[in-house]
């Protein structure tokens, strides 16, 4: 972390990170809710790569999801609606030895936050994002975003949505600098746990969407998916997943996908008819933001104050004074 | 034929001359034959003068010839315009090179615009030549790249070139190292400061007041405010001996002068004997494990990774044998610059103790003169410690060694680079063709013949390179390396004035034959007295078997009439070209280079097995038993493990289960996370079948199987069952 390898052959204790460890509060989630599922996760990544808690952040925005960090006892970020990326990109800037998660909402990050999730690709810094994809904004009590399926009906379209959904696959693979992009489903979990781990190994902006279940406000939405197996197509490949044979006995479309083949991802991303889970993307070769930009200045706060001050004396804040303006009316 | 009626043949036996005989190549100034077109230097192109740039970022090294190749591909169009351009800026080129070779520390900015003055103020130009010409110097002088300073390829060239590589390399080593030790302070005092605002002190008036500034100073009362906040926790507060071991870990980070941000520390890391390096590091240690020690807490701290018991021990009995190769690569390295010519045996020693450490020792040994003439006390003749010592310390395993003379060392650039920022020692092995008996040849001739010659081959020996040994030896700088002698055309007129091309192979001799100190040990001969027991030099000394008696060796010089000569070899001479040549051929197994007699020794083998293949049929194709995959067999044995269930026992997926809290939520003792935090039954005494059942229904993904009602006793259970059935 300081720059120098860690030179104490000796671990600092012997006692290891349980699940339980990265565990806080109740989740105030619908039982049922994708949410949950997620969270697990997350918890057993932290427990898997044994991520000290005092060195983890998971920031967020705004949404039943965006409420993730409350329940990690890591360091967390609760932020603005749609702003999640720009603050997960200033903690990275400061303290690249943080590791840095970001959980967004359908609404969060394909709405309001928009413009920050493309350039936060663009940027391609190291950090994992997961967009809890359940189409719907489920905080604010089932208004329609913009992965909502073209027809369905919401409290702000009640004929039914007119456009089509945006395909946050396609276009995250769109982006330049694009470096890493995944999909999972809430209700596999061997796969989503699979796939984010390889997305915290990637050196880079991993971006993964699950499609996550919200049984409060479209309770049937992903039954067709759930249901016929036939309708999700798992990848594999030397560089992805590997194959589970445990998991080819339900779900028997499985293909071989190279994650560097962009042109294939970009195809299998389209498909609307049946969702690719897996590794579409990966390219470890994009540089990160935070290295380009690594200055060997090192800021302390008297520099930074120094800066500041030089910033601020091109304004002159003038007091108002009292007697003067009661003159002058 | 006896010697005495054989004059070349009594020469070449015995060494010596008829009295008043004056035909050694001394006294004819005869130069080697194939060295005759490169005599007159200022009419070639090649690597030097060299710029040692100092702009970070850039190749430290670079080559006058190289950056004009530059240049000109990025204003040099093609055509005549093009041509132009080239022409002009050649002939800068040129006179950068007169230049340098009179004045020394020049900037090639400098001798850049010194040298396009003197073109634009020749006399021979028109206006327009001048206008033109000023047009193209402007354009090249813009594109030129980094500065640095032009060094000729004389006796200190090859020291200038590893002194400023080395300065590089520990310049930058220091910055980086000084910018991980200021990080660690900032952050260490962090914790303090952060610690001093939760003390009482920290949360009391004064401080307050501080925080505020003087702006509002007067519209708050500190002491009331001081009074509100809420006193802090013992336990949130550093223990004191945290405290005090970040603070004495802080005291040693700030006061060490091995780094600074201008990357010069406050110690001399640069000597010119390996007994005093050595000296000088003994007394610096105990600053070094101090330091190390201090990194060693800065990291447990802020790693938050400090633990009494492993660490109080650990860290009280740290010494000088605690310090690992890491720290060897955070501190500096010593740059010893020995003297080839006149080391001494106490130095030797200590030489050899510096090449087998594991110490950063970058020891330069440097010689101006590769084939000394021996001289009593001298351990071998010709100078055998010179050439041998690059090879002894490759034979000692931990050193990286480059051995090069001064007209290669640009092609070994990088491997000097390379043996710089390796942490271990490294041995640069350094020849200038500088000696006193080439005083007629300029020194870049003189060295890169020394490496043609395989007199003094150019090699790179990385013991970190790969398992096999042949890895870790680099022969590609030498030219031909898979020959024995290089070959060269050699094209002149003979008697009829045909044009004659014939190769020619230049060996140690030859390169002997310019060094005026072993003039005596050669005879040129008239041609009439030429006959058929003469063979060329490399002939009779590739010959292994063959039979040299009455043969006499000769090789080709040409006098100051430009006419080619038969210059006889004395037989003591061959002594040195024979070990030489042994010396290249072990080398170039050692580099498991492709010999003639590799190749050869090859294509016996593969006809040898050809041969015995040939009788004996096919060969069983592979894999004729193929066995099912593993995979197939994974799968058919989770299927069988699926079907082993009972249907009715209650059980759930655990695997598959997503954390959706349906279960546990309806009954958390029947239904519990395990430590993945996936769902499994845990007691079914502590629910009811209908709760099992409902959980199974609410269950999306339908994991939950509720099996048989287990309390026969229990309501419902006709219905229930009947619900149960399509989860079972
Ligand atoms: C600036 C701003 N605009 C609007 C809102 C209202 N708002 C809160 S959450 C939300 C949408 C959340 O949807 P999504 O990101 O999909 O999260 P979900 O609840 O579905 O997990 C909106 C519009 C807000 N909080 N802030
Ligand atoms: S409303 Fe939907 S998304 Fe929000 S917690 Fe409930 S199930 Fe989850
Ligand atoms: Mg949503």
């Amino acid at each position: 972390m300081l720059g120098f390898p860690n030179q104490c052959s000796l671990v600092a204790n012997g006692e290891r990170y349980a699940v339980a460890d990265y565990e806080s509060g109740v989740p105030r989630w619908c039982s049922g809710c994708g949410d949950h599922g997620i969270l697990g996760a997350f918890q057993r990544l932290c427990r898997d790569e044994q991520l000290p808690p005092e060195k983890t952040v998971f920031v967020s925005g705004i949404g039943c999801s965006s409420r993730f960090p409350h329940y990690m006892r890591t360091y967390g970020f609760h932020g603005l609606h749609g702003r999640a990326l720009p603050v997960a990109e200033g903690i990275k800037l400061r303290r690249p030895d943080l590791h840095v998660f970001v959980n967004t909402g359908d609404g969060d990050c394909c709405s309001i936050g928009t413009a920050h999730w493309i350039h936060a690709i663009r940027y391609n810094m190291d950090m994992t994002v997961v967009m809890h994809d359940n189409q719907i904004y489920g905080l604010t009590k089932m208004q329609m975003s913009p992965t909502t399926p073209k027809g369905l009906k919401s409290n702000t379209s009640p004929r039914g949505a007119y456009l089509d959904a945006l395909n946050p696959l396609t276009t995250t693979l769109g982006v330049s600098n694009v470096s890493f992009v995944a999909q999972a489903v809430d209700w596999i979990p061997s796969l989503f746990q699979e796939i984010l781990s390889q997305a915290f190994h990637h050196k880079g902006f991993s971006f993964i969407r699950v499609l996550q279940r919200c049984p409060n406000y479209l309770p049937t939405l992903f039954d067709s998916m759930m249901h016929e197996p036939s309708r999700t197509l798992i990848l594999w490949h030397e560089q992805g997943l590997a194959r589970d044979p445990e998991l080819a006995r339900v779900y028997d479309r499985q293909i071989e996908h190279d994650p560097s083949d962009i042109a294939r991802a970009r195809e299998l991303a389209s498909d609307l008819e049946v969702a690719p889970v897996g590794i579409l993307y990966r390219n470890e070769q994009v540089p990160c933001y935070e290295d380009v930009r690594r200055s060997d200045q090192l800021q302390t706060p008297e520099m930074i104050e120094a800066a500041l001050n030089e910033e601020f004396d091109n304004f002159t804040v003038e007091p108002v004074r009292q007697a003067e303006t009661a003159e002058g009316e | 034929m006896t010697a005495e009626a054989h004059p070349a043949l009594a020469f070449h036996l015995t060494g010596t001359r008829p009295d008043g005989d004056a035909s050694d190549p001394a006294s004819l100034a005869l130069c080697p034959a194939l060295l005759r077109n490169f005599l007159d230097l200022r009419e070639l192109r090649y690597d030097y003068p060299l710029v040692l740039v100092d702009t970070e970022g850039e190749a430290a090294i670079d080559s006058l010839c190289e950056i004009v190749n530059r240049v000109l591909r990025s204003i040099a169009p093609r055509g005549l315009d093009g041509e132009r351009v080239r022409r002009n800026v050649l002939a800068v080129e040129s006179a950068i090179r007169d230049l340098v070779s009179t004045r020394q520390d020049l900037l090639l900015s400098a001798a850049f615009d010194e040298a396009a003055d003197r073109q634009l103020a020749r006399p021979d130009r028109s206006a327009e030549d001048r206008e033109l010409l000023l047009k193209d110097i402007v354009r090249a002088r813009r594109e030129l790249g980094a500065d640095g300073r032009l060094v000729g390829c004389g006796a200190e060239a090859t020291r200038a070139v590893v002194e400023h590589i080395f300065r590089r390399v520990e310049r930058q080593r220091s910055r980086a190292a000084f910018l991980q030790i200021e990080r660690a302070i900032h952050r260490l005092r962090g914790l303090l400061r952060c610690d001093d605002l939760r003390s009482r002190d920290g949360r009391g008036p004064t401080a307050l007041r501080n925080a505020v500034g003087t702006s509002f100073e007067s519209e708050l009362d500190f002491d009331k405010l001081a009074e509100y906040l809420p006193s802090t926790k013992a336990e949130s507060r550093l223990p004191r001996e945290r405290r005090r071991r970040i603070e004495s870990a802080l005291a040693v980070l700030e006061g060490q002068r091995f780094f600074s941000p201008d990357g010069e520390g406050a110690y001399d890391f640069e000597c010119t004997s390996c007994r005093e390096a050595l000296d000088r590091h003994d007394q610096r240690l105990p600053a070094m494990v101090d330091l190390a020690r201090a990194i060693r807490v800065a990291e447990l701290e802020l790693d938050n990774a400090y633990c009494a018991e492993i660490h109080d021990p650990y860290l009280a009995s740290f010494d000088r044998s605690s310090l690992n190769s890491q720290d060897a690569s955070l501190f500096p390295a010593y740059l010893v610059d020995v003297d080839g010519d006149g080391i001494g045996p106490e130095e030797k020693a200590a030489l050899i103790g510096a090449l087998s450490s594991n110490l950063p020792f970058k020891i330069l040994v440097h010689t101006n003169d590769v084939f000394r003439e021996p001289r009593i006390g001298d351990d071998g003749d010709f100078g055998a410690w010179n050439l041998g010592l690059a090879r002894m310390a490759s034979g000692l395993g931990s050193a990286f060694v480059v051995q090069t003379t001064s007209s290669h060392v640009y092609a070994v650039r990088d491997g000097i680079a390379e043996g710089m920022t390796r942490r271990g020692p490294a041995l640069f092995r350094t020849a200038a063709g500088a000696a006193p008996g080439h005083s007629s040849i300029s020194p870049y001739l003189v060295s890169a013949s020394a490496t043609e010659s395989r007199a003094f081959p150019t090699f790179i020996y990385d013991p970190a390179a790969g398992e096999e040994l042949s890895g870790h030896f680099e022969l590609d700088a030498n030219p031909q390396p898979e020959r024995v002698w290089p070959v060269s055309e050699l094209s002149y007129e003979d008697c009829d004035r045909q044009r004659v091309v014939d190769d020619l192979e230049f060996t140690v001799v030859d390169y002997l034959a310019a060094d005026s100190r072993y003039a005596r040990h050669f005879m040129a001969l008239p041609a009439g007295d030429w006959d058929a027991s003469m063979v060329p030099l490399a002939e009779y000394l590739g010959g292994e078997d063959a039979d040299t008696t009455g043969r006499v060796p000769y090789i080709w010089m040409v006098d100051r009439n430009e006419v080619l000569q038969r210059v006889v070899v004395a037989r003591g001479l061959l002594e040195a070209a024979k070990r030489c040549e042994r010396d290249w051929r072990s080398l170039q197994e050692l580099a498991g280079v492709r010999t003639d007699r590799v190749r050869r020794l090859i294509e016996e083998a593969q006809r040898e097995w050809e041969k015995q293949s040939m009788g004996q049929g096919e060969i069983a194709p592979n894999g004729a038993d193929e066995s099912p995959t593993s995979l197939d067999s994974a799968a058919v044995a989770a299927k069988a493990a699926g079907n082993d269930r009972s249907p009715d026992e209650p059980f759930i997926e655990t695997v598959r289960c997503s954390t959706c809290d349906e279960c546990v939520n309806r009954n958390n003792k029947m239904f519990r996370y395990n430590q993945n935090k996936q769902a499994y039954i845990e007691d079914l005494n502590a629910g009811t079948y209908r709760q099992m059942v409902e959980a199974a229904e609410a269950c999306k993904l339908a994991l939950i199987h509720p099996g048989k009602p287990w309390n026969p006793d229990e309501p419902d259970l006709d219905e229930l069952m009947r619900r149960a059935a399509p989860f079972i």
